[in-house]
């Protein structure tokens, strides 16, 4: 089935902060279901995602992990974080697909200034438009997982625009397509949920108690879930505990903008009014 | 009319002032362009969005070298006295035309110096805070930091453009013979001793009384 | 797989992928699945979160596969065997065994003879000298009848269920703690799972892969996984099973046409040169039935044989020739790997030809290699990319004006560029196409190996030699000679009927007159009149359990797990109605294919058709190194062997000359226990071509616990060397707490581990672990001791450039 994209919101907008409800499609909202417990760590889908979106390879160095990179970069939009961490007396060692969790509220967007650099589609979807990106970064500042990476060669930020493409080709994700354990899933967020509550339960059998969903609400949820077997270790999954797509400098200053705007305003006609009160004066006239 | 016309301003004076003033709008313009974007037309004559992004920071740096000279300039000017205390006292006379009531002004009234002031410890917020948003990749993910740097940026626009507005709109519409001294630097005598009664004493050595 | 061929009657995984989510408990051991099988691996989480299976862990470290394992035990390298017998002890304490399965389906009640015992770490009938075993005492009492004694009561002091008892009695939980190094209580937690699988209603499986194969003594830890399968009642049911997963994607397919030494395509035997007639060898190739009611289906062994002849030889193949029996080469010495790299050594091989195979860096003691190939004369490296084989004067230290081997490399086309068929782990024969097209200039192995045997034969033709017959009479009936095609070679394997011309659809069609071809028994009916079987892609799966007839063909007849009947009690009934692998309805079975007669009864014969007994053996004579598995420590061993301190490694491995002397002794400072393995970013080592793959594992690395790395001075993400008394290998530490310290007989054991994908040739460089391997192999297979020796490390603090 392909997906016709509907823009939802897009930066430097008015839609930008007011969803446009009325332009929702009534086609399925996606999202994409990361099963910690069941992720093998292989980098299959950090492979398919580089082939699948042409991005460079980049020379790596062994840094004393399995990890491949240290960190996402302009042309690595997903990556294993790999982390050792003892959970009572077991060891458990805790892989975590890192990559664009596609926020419904998303803070890259509300964050930036270009017109139709970042776009929201209904079906979920947040994509980075670089020929509108101005290079400002103010989505990297906006995203409150770290994600949006920024080319100093190419002057734009990119990150994974969940194989936007293949979606609207009917197809599912590149990183769902090659996952062997099938640790990620495809599907109206709706399906996704109930998966992951499943999931959830079947890892409480398993005796994993903290386990949980991370669909964060700070973020309106997110269109990409986990499946998280220790949810009450959440940052030993480099997951922050409570994100906001709005952290408070950037709530401040947008409150501030709205007032700041009305103040030029004023002040532009306070000067025309004091113009016509008290008229131009010239020293002439005290003469 | 025949009198001669005072110097207000030398060569370097105007320079440094109409660098700072052109910067100064240029800043202000694109950086509306990047806080509205209904205003990000404005990022137009410089090339668009992309390049007015690479080149604000730029225009930045040299605004924050303006600036500096600026200070260096005009400091000894500016530190305020007594007179000034009681000139912000009767400034609603001096904003109603009510000259009699306003205390004489030196080469400064206390309003100029606090613009200077004001828009110098701004430039230090815009240079400070615009070197962390020029290499945001430098600090990242340091989020707060940033956004704290944003909003203090802003805020900063702000102010300064608020008072921009004051200076333009008084430097030239309000008070008819004042922008000459940053085109030729020169002003009339008779600007001198209505504006700033002090310094027109001691450029001619005459007093009113 | 020579000791599953030992213990049920045929060497390969017995049941298949898509089965492991049919399981109740899988223990993953000696593999590393979510590392070197993660499509496979799907099937195991599968059974995880689907039916609540247990999936267990035991490895020297804590691997990927442990990541989402239920529970993870440490172990010694090269302890497995003490683990599994200590095992196979508690199942017969608790009477934790499947009774009614271990009557019905195995030689427990089987008597074996009085002259057998075991004492001192020795079985009865080692010869010194010899290092070997007679087996004359391990054989079973037989009755009047010619057929093996037996007590149906278990109770008879001789029977195997006794011997099994009495054998591994000693293998308590404190003695599996003090070999292995983990907690008497870890190995109890682990073996109360284990051993839950022994009722009709619960069923485990087991994932075993190199880890367990490359010891000397990896036939015997096969062996002892295969015995607690058996008294678990685990064979042949799905969801059972002993799984040996295969590394690459057509390991299985190059097994069943005679990849190892000694076999024909088809697990057919070479002749030896006291057979002088066909009829000679196979009167001793076919084994005589133990026990009434034995399909001893070996007993077929001249059809396939005959077949094969016929599709080699063709017309020059005749009942009056004995089917150019002559025409088959006769082995005087092992041939196997380890024998050939040692008469290089020694100067006695002129050349080789290696086809898709990299053996400088898959290969134990690379400097013992190097040497190896420097004798050589001549050699020709066949492969898509430019190996490290072919390019061995080039790796590190070696002189290449001292070398005169003359080496040929073509360039041949990537499996991705052409047609053919994999068989993966569970048999399956699958048909895919050509992806790509190869560069221009680049032939396919087909086209090569034509050439080669075409210009022998021209140059036979023109100045003959030494026995030509075999190449003058080889078939070679191809519409392009120069070039068959797969779709030609793949009928040709399948067989025909000679006399009609069409082919067959199973290897019961097969006749030792002449009258059929088959090039390999095994996969008869997998190209058959009706097409290509390999290439079918039917997904119905009526029973639910993934078994899938309609996809792709499974050897042998397309059955899809082995032994089934064996999945149904003595009366035809399953064991667990709801994982039926075959029922008998009073007319046939239903179900998988069954590994019986369609329409044999149950009572009539006993399940295991490819043995002589019938039944599965718990006890079996086929291993040179015992009927019954034993705990040897490797070669290289940190400690002594508590069990039988004079008898400390396997007594019978075979000893090339100079080895002893490249081994660690007690003098030599080689303190902690090292072992070698493969991660999921690399495929061996063609994956060095991959940009891709290199990016996400770049360099050679080498894994150590903390607390030694500590004591060494040696920081995460640093330099660190490992060098043991044959090689040095360098490269950055990867420091670890999923490797821990581990108390041994009283001691604390370090284990280091390496990764074997890096060599001299390809996109980045690095050591090559095998620098540091012995050279020395399993006791039956040969297959050498990669994953248990020692070293030392120290931290290296000038970067290799």
């Amino acid at each position: 089935m392909a997906d016709t994209l509907t823009i939802k919101r897009t930066s430097g907008s008015a839609s930008a902060f007011i969803p446009m409800d009325a332009l929702r499609s009534s086609g399925p909202e996606y999202s994409k279901l990361v099963d910690i417990s069941r992720c093998i760590g292989c980098k299959g889908c950090e492979v398919a995602c580089k082939e699948w979106n042409e991005l460079q390879s980049e020379p790596t160095a062994n840094f004393g992990s399995y990890q491949s990179h240290k960190d996402l970069t302009p042309n690595t939009w997903l990556l294993m974080r790999f982390n050792e961490i003892e959970v009572g007396e077991n060891l458990q060692w805790l892989i975590k697909k890192d990559a664009c969790l596609h926020c419904e509220e998303p803070g890259c967007l509300y964050a930036c200034p270009a017109p139709g650099a970042i776009v929201q589609y209904t079906n979920g979807i947040v994509d980075f438009n670089q020929e509108n990106c101005i290079g400002c970064q103010y989505c990297v500042t906006g995203c409150p997982f770290d994600i949006p990476r920024y080319s100093a060669r190419t002057k734009t930020v990119s990150k994974c625009n969940m194989c936007i493409d293949r979606v609207e080709a009917g197809l599912e994700p590149a990183c769902v397509k090659t996952c062997p354990t099938n640790a990620i899933s495809w599907g109206s967020k709706r399906d996704m949920l109930a998966k992951a509550d499943k999931a959830v339960e079947t890892l409480k059998q398993r005796g994993f108690q903290h386990a949980t969903v991370y669909d964060p609400s700070g973020v309106g949820g997110t269109h990409m879930m986990y499946v998280v077997p220790h949810g009450d270790r959440l940052a030993d999954y480099s997951l922050p505990t409570d994100p906001t797509a709005s952290p408070a400098p950037l709530t401040a200053l947008n409150f501030l903008k709205r007032i700041g705007a009305y103040l030029f305003g004023f002040s532009l006609v306070g000067a025309l009014g004091h113009l016509l009160a008290f008229g131009q004066e010239s020293p002439d006239e005290h003469e | 009319m025949s009198e001669p016309l005072l110097h207000r301003f030398n060569l370097l004076e105007r320079i440094v002032h109409w660098v700072v003033g052109v910067t100064y709008v240029a800043l202000l313009l694109t950086g509306l362009a990047f806080a509205y974007p209904p205003l990000f037309w404005l990022t137009a004559p410089l090339g668009g969005g992309a390049m007015a992004r690479v080149l604000h920071p730029y225009i930045g740096a040299l605004f924050g070298v303006a600036m500096l000279l600026m200070l260096v300039l005009w400091i000894r000017d500016m530190f305020l006295n007594r007179q000034d205390v009681q000139w912000m006292a009767a400034v609603r006379y001096y904003a109603t035309h009510q000259r009699d009531k306003v205390p004489p002004a030196g080469k400064y009234n206390a309003g100029q110096k606090l613009f200077f002031w004001v828009q110098g410890v701004l430039a230090v917020v815009f240079v400070a805070t615009g070197v962390m948003l020029w290499f945001p990749e430098q600090l990242a993910p340091a989020r707060t930091l940033l956004s704290s740097a944003r909003l203090l940026h802003y805020t900063a626009t702000l102010g300064g453009g608020l008072f921009l507005v004051l200076h333009v709109y008084l430097g030239t519409v309000a008070y008819p013979g004042t922008a000459r001294s940053m085109i030729d630097g020169k002003v009339t005598r008779q600007w001198a001793r209505l504006h700033h009664p002090r310094w027109h004493a001691e450029q001619t050595g005459l007093t009113d009384t | 797989m020579a000791s599953l061929a030992a213990t049920f009657g045929r060497g390969a995984m017995t049941n298949h992928w898509k089965d492991i989510k049919n399981t109740d408990v899988v223990l993953v051991m000696g593999a590393n699945p979510a590392e070197n099988h993660p499509c496979g691996f799907k099937w195991a989480v599968e059974a995880r979160d689907t039916r609540g299976a247990k999936l267990l862990t035991i490895d020297p470290r804590f691997t990927r596969t442990s990541a989402v394992a239920d529970r993870h035990m440490q172990i010694r390298p090269g302890s497995d065997i003490a683990v599994l017998g200590g095992l196979i002890r508690h199942i017969l304490e608790n009477d934790l065994q499947h009774t009614d399965y271990v009557a019905a389906h195995t030689n427990a009640s089987f008597i074996v003879g009085s002259a057998f015992g075991f004492q001192d770490g020795l079985f009865s009938g080692f010869d010194e000298a010899a290092s070997g075993y007679d087996k004359t005492s391990w054989e079973y009492e037989r009755g009047p009848d010619g057929y093996v004694r037996r007590d149906p009561t278990l109770q008879h002091p001789r029977c195997v269920f006794q011997l099994l008892k009495n054998h591994y009695s000693r293998y308590t939980p404190d003695v599996v703690a003090q070999i292995a190094g983990c907690t008497a209580d870890e190995f109890l937690a682990m073996a109360e799972i284990i051993c839950s699988t022994g009722t009709a209603d619960r069923v485990g499986t087991i994932m075993y892969a190199v880890g367990w194969t490359m010891h000397t003594v990896g036939s015997q830890i096969i062996r002892t996984a295969a015995i607690l399968q058996l008294l678990l009642g685990n064979i042949g049911r799905p969801g059972g099973g002993i799984n040996a997963l295969r590394g690459h994607a057509n390991v299985q397919g190059a097994t069943d046409h005679a990849i190892v030494a000694a076999l024909l395509p088809g697990y057919l035997k070479v002749p030896l040169p006291q057979q002088a007639t066909l009829a000679d060898h196979v009167r001793d190739s076919t084994p005589e039935p133990l026990a009434p009611g034995s399909v001893n289906y070996w007993a077929n062994y001249s059809k396939f044989l005959v077949s094969q002849l016929k599709s080699w030889f063709g017309e020059h193949a005749t009942g009056a020739n004995d089917y150019a029996y002559d025409h088959l080469p006769k082995q005087v010495s092992d041939a196997t790997w380890l024998t050939m790299w040692d008469q290089a050594h020694q100067g006695r091989l002129e050349g080789f030809v290696t086809l898709g195979f990299n053996p400088l860096l898959a290969g134990p003691d690379v400097p013992r290699l190097l040497q190896a190939m420097s004798n050589l004369k001549w050699k020709v490296v066949i492969d898509p990319f430019m190996l490290d084989t072919a390019e061995f004067w080039k790796a590190p230290g070696m002189n290449p004006a001292e070398i005169d081997t003359e080496v040929l490399y073509l360039p041949s086309s990537h499996w991705i560029e052409r047609d053919g068929s994999f068989t993966n782990s569970g048999r399956w024969a699958q048909w895919k196409e050509q992806a790509v097209p190869p560069p221009l200039g680049v032939e396919p192995d087909t086209w090569i190996l034509s050439e080669l045997f075409w210009r022998v034969k021209e140059l036979y033709q023109q100045e003959g030699g030494a026995y030509d017959a075999p190449i003058q009479h080889l078939t070679w009936d191809y519409l392009n000679p120069r070039l068959p095609t797969t779709v030609e070679l793949a009928e040709e394997i399948n067989g025909r009927d000679l006399s009609s011309g069409r082919l067959l659809s199973s290897f019961g069609q097969l006749a030792d007159d002449g009258s059929t071809a088959s090039g390999n028994w095994i996969y008869t009916g997998s190209y058959t009149e009706e097409g290509n079987q390999m290439a079918r892609r039917g997904t119905a799966d009526p029973t639910g359990l993934g078994m899938h007839h309609d996809w792709a063909f499974a050897w042998p007849a397309n059955r899809r797990v082995l032994y089934n009947r064996a999945s149904a009690d003595a009366g035809g009934r399953p064991w667990d109605a709801t994982r039926a692998g075959i029922a008998w309805n009073g007319r046939e079975w239903i179900g998988d294919v069954p590994d019986y007669g369609r329409t044999t009864p149950p009572d009539a014969a006993g399940a295991f058709i490819m043995t002589a007994e019938g039944v599965a053996r718990l006890f079996s004579t086929d291993l040179v190194d015992g009927p019954l598995s034993e705990h040897y420590e490797p070669v290289e061993s940190p400690v002594r062997n508590p069990l039988h301190e004079s008898v400390p490694i396997n007594p019978t491995i075979e000893w090339y000359g100079g080895i002893r002397e490249t081994l660690a002794t007690d003098g030599d400072d080689f303190p902690y226990a090292c072992t070698v393995y493969r991660v999921v970013e690399r495929e061996h080592f063609v994956t060095s071509n991959v940009p891709r793959l290199v990016e996400t594992m770049p360099d050679f690395f080498v894994e150590l616990p903390e607390g030694l790395a500590r004591e060494k001075q040696i920081e995460n993400g640093g330099q660190v060397r490992v060098w043991s008394k044959r090689g040095s290998v360098q490269g950055t530490a990867i420091v670890t707490r999923r490797i821990k310290p581990l108390q041994v007989d009283g001691r604390t054991v370090w284990t280091v581990g390496i990764p074997v994908h890096w060599g001299f040739v390809g996109l980045t460089q690095g050591s090559m672990a095998n620098l540091l391997t012995p050279f020395v192999g399993d006791a039956n297979t040969r297959c050498p001791e990669f994953k248990s020796f020692l070293v030392n490390v120290e931290r290296a603090d000038v970067e290799t450039a």
